[in-house]
């Protein structure tokens, strides 16, 4: 490490980033949540040289809404980078912005969670990332383990916690005992897939498309898991393919139900087999205690009595979910410093 | 919602309104029926991490249809009563009070630093002109008694005035000269009028006419001490690079210069004097015969 990053460091705050498909989380030492912006990233296009246009919040505006010489990435896929460059550009502007008073161009310690199913390839694609975008030290850390330590589970007791931690393209499965994953599986669902299911639904069932920030909008507004008596409505306009003129149509929870049904039921077939797979002792521990939901797809409505009604197990949804990962690698990186558990993340 | 047992009493006081019995609510909990008795006596030691119960709190509060407000509040109740400080998961900072050490610490490097750049600053600029280090080197020849100038610049004057030419050495007893007249009340005003002038036109043409006992050229910067053979100190000072020095004084002389390569040129009563290979940067002593 070089002697300017060093110094550079004493001038950063240790950082804690939950770089997730949908939404890019950081958490500072000390400070809290800092910064919850949207993992979009705006390019603009002058002939052959590219620069960034707008970054978060800014960029996600823009999405579906560009003019030919600008286009909004997400540069992460189902957990995963997807596009390096942008990754690497989206993540130097969020450290940048975290650190907007200090003189220095920081060199901070990083954090950053990967999901427990990503390969080497993956991983060192993110490591990488975080150093070029000016880290001085990168971690790695499983995702539901940072969603557990986030929640405030107990991990580091001999007793089975299990975490269902649902982002924007996965949705990380995983029973934890003693700071270390007994049993993991990641499933390539999440928000993300809700929305395309609700433009999939819309398009079959009103011939109409829609984008997917309104996806997104009504997933948050009347998105529903489990059948109950209160119905919600919801006003939205889009273009009708067959008369090619926007139209507008009301859409109630029930139909969102319906439109939700395939992504539910990954999600709960991947719960059911990670009890399957859970080791009797640890079961017994989940059974008594129940499971956690964490992630930003936990705020669905009624998504935990869904998985509760279907594994017979007590269900809860964390404290704040869509922070949990980054406030959970917060905490693991103080038990890094305080108690010396690299344990805790990936080498 | 701060007294113990109210959070658990509004709970088992709405089940009872519902005509629930404890096992009814814990069937739909997906709880034991001992954790719901242990939440609605709020008996902590039974229950799992505050995680958990603030999890089942909620749920079961949302299962009897309190509102909003009120299951904020039994959830409040709970975890003070289970986790007086707030942990990691409620979102607070965690190493709030830490924050003042590292800042100071931060201070302290800072100032460390900026210390240290300008000490290096220092020493590379000081390492570009070696004469400061021959000065350090020769304390001695470097200082001369203010008196010591002064008798030498009287006896100067008088041989000059003994001779009937006068030669300027420096332009210090120059100056000191023109002063003493000045300073003379006998003299009229028009007389040290001419005085000066006399003694600043001397200054250029009479070197240039006569030939000057010493002539010295420097290429350089350097730091040069002079001394004749009475030990008088003919200069001890800084030259730039292209200019000479002129010095008149009884031969021998002896040199020390702190830039050796600077010097140019020497000349000892219109003779060249054949210098020596001298190396840049280092301190150069010489002795004419």
């Amino acid at each position: 490490m070089s002697l300017l990053k060093r110094i550079r460091g004493m001038f950063s705050t240790d950082l804690s980033i939950d770089l997730g498909t949908a939404n890019t989380i950081i958490y500072v030492r000390g400070r809290g949540i800092v910064l919850d912006e949207p993992s979009v990233v705006a390019i603009r296009n002058h002939g052959a040289q590219k620069s960034v246009a707008a970054v978060g919040i800014n960029a996600k505006r823009m999405l579906g809404r560009t003019p030919g010489n600008i286009t909004a990435i997400r540069p992460m896929k189902d957990g995963v980078i997807a596009d390096f460059e942008v990754t690497e550009k989206m993540l130097h502007n969020f450290i940048r912005r975290v650190h907007e008073k200090s003189f220095f161009p920081p060199a901070p310690r990083v954090l950053v969670c990967v999901p427990c199913k990503s390969t080497q390839v993956e991983r060192r694609a993110i490591q990488d990332s975080a150093y070029g975008a000016g880290a001085r030290e990168v971690y790695l850390i499983e995702e539901p383990m940072a969603a557990a330590i986030g929640a405030g589970l107990p991990v580091d007791e001999a007793h089975g916690s299990m975490v269902v931690d649902i982002g924007g393209g996965t949705t990380e499965i995983a029973i934890i005992s003693l700071n270390g994953i007994v049993y993991a599986e990641s499933v390539r669902v999440g928000g993300d897939r809700f929305d395309e299911a609700i433009v999939g639904f819309v398009r079959k069932e009103y011939g109409s498309l829609i984008g997917e920030s309104t996806a997104e909008r009504i997933k948050q507004e009347i998105g529903t898991a489990y059948l109950s008596d209160e119905i919600l409505e919801i006003d939205v306009r889009g273009r009708n393919l067959a008369e090619g003129v926007p139209r507008s149509f009301t859409l109630n929870s029930e139909e969102i139900l319906e439109a939700l049904k395939d992504p539910l039921a990954t999600i709960v077939n991947a719960v059911k087999s990670a009890l399957e797979a859970s080791p009797p002792e640890l079961a017994s521990d989940i059974a008594e205690r129940g499971l956690v939901l964490t992630g930003g797809g936990a705020l669905l409505r009624d998504l935990d009595r869904l998985i509760s009604e279907e594994t017979g197990l007590p269900v809860i949804v964390a404290d704040e979910p869509l922070t949990c990962v980054a406030r959970g690698g917060g905490r693991a990186l103080e038990l890094i410093d305080t108690q010396g558990m690299e344990g805790l993340t990936l080498s | 919602m701060t007294e113990t047992g109210q959070a658990g009493q509004l709970l088992a006081q709405a089940r009872e309104a519902q005509k629930r019995s404890l096992q009814e609510v814990a069937n739909e909990l997906k709880l034991s029926v001992s954790f719901v008795k242990a939440i609605e006596a709020e008996q902590c030691s039974s229950l799992p991490d505050v995680a958990f119960v603030r999890g089942y709190v909620r749920n079961y509060a949302r299962l009897l249809g309190l509102s909003k407000e009120e299951t904020q509040q039994v959830v409040a109740h709970f975890e003070s009563i289970m986790a007086p400080a707030k942990d990691i998961a409620s979102g607070t900072p965690v190493v709030a009070p830490k924050t003042q050490g590292p800042r100071w610490w931060r201070l302290l490097w800072l100032i460390a630093i900026v210390a240290i750049i300008g000490q290096v600053l220092y020493m590379w600029q000081h390492s570009e002109a070696p004469a400061g280090s021959s000065e350090a080197a020769l304390p001695k020849a470097e200082t001369v008694p203010p008196q010591e100038k002064r008798a030498s610049a009287t006896e100067s004057r008088q041989e000059r005035e003994e001779d009937g030419h006068s030669t300027v050495v420096d332009d210090e007893e120059l100056s000191l000269e023109i002063s003493e007249d000045i300073a003379q009340p006998d003299d009229t005003d028009t007389a040290d009028i001419a005085e000066v002038d006399i003694a600043s036109e001397e200054a250029e043409p009479v070197i240039e006419e006569t030939p000057a006992a010493l002539v010295l050229a420097f290429a350089d910067e350097c730091w040069v001490s002079v001394t004749d053979n009475t030990g008088r100190t003919l200069f001890s000072g800084i030259k730039q690079g292209g200019e000479e020095l002129i010095l008149e004084g009884e031969a021998p002389y002896r040199f020390v210069f702190g830039n050796g390569a600077a010097l140019e040129s020497m000349r000892i009563d219109g003779e060249k004097v054949t210098l020596p290979e001298r190396r840049a940067g280092q301190v150069w002593r010489y002795a004419s015969r």
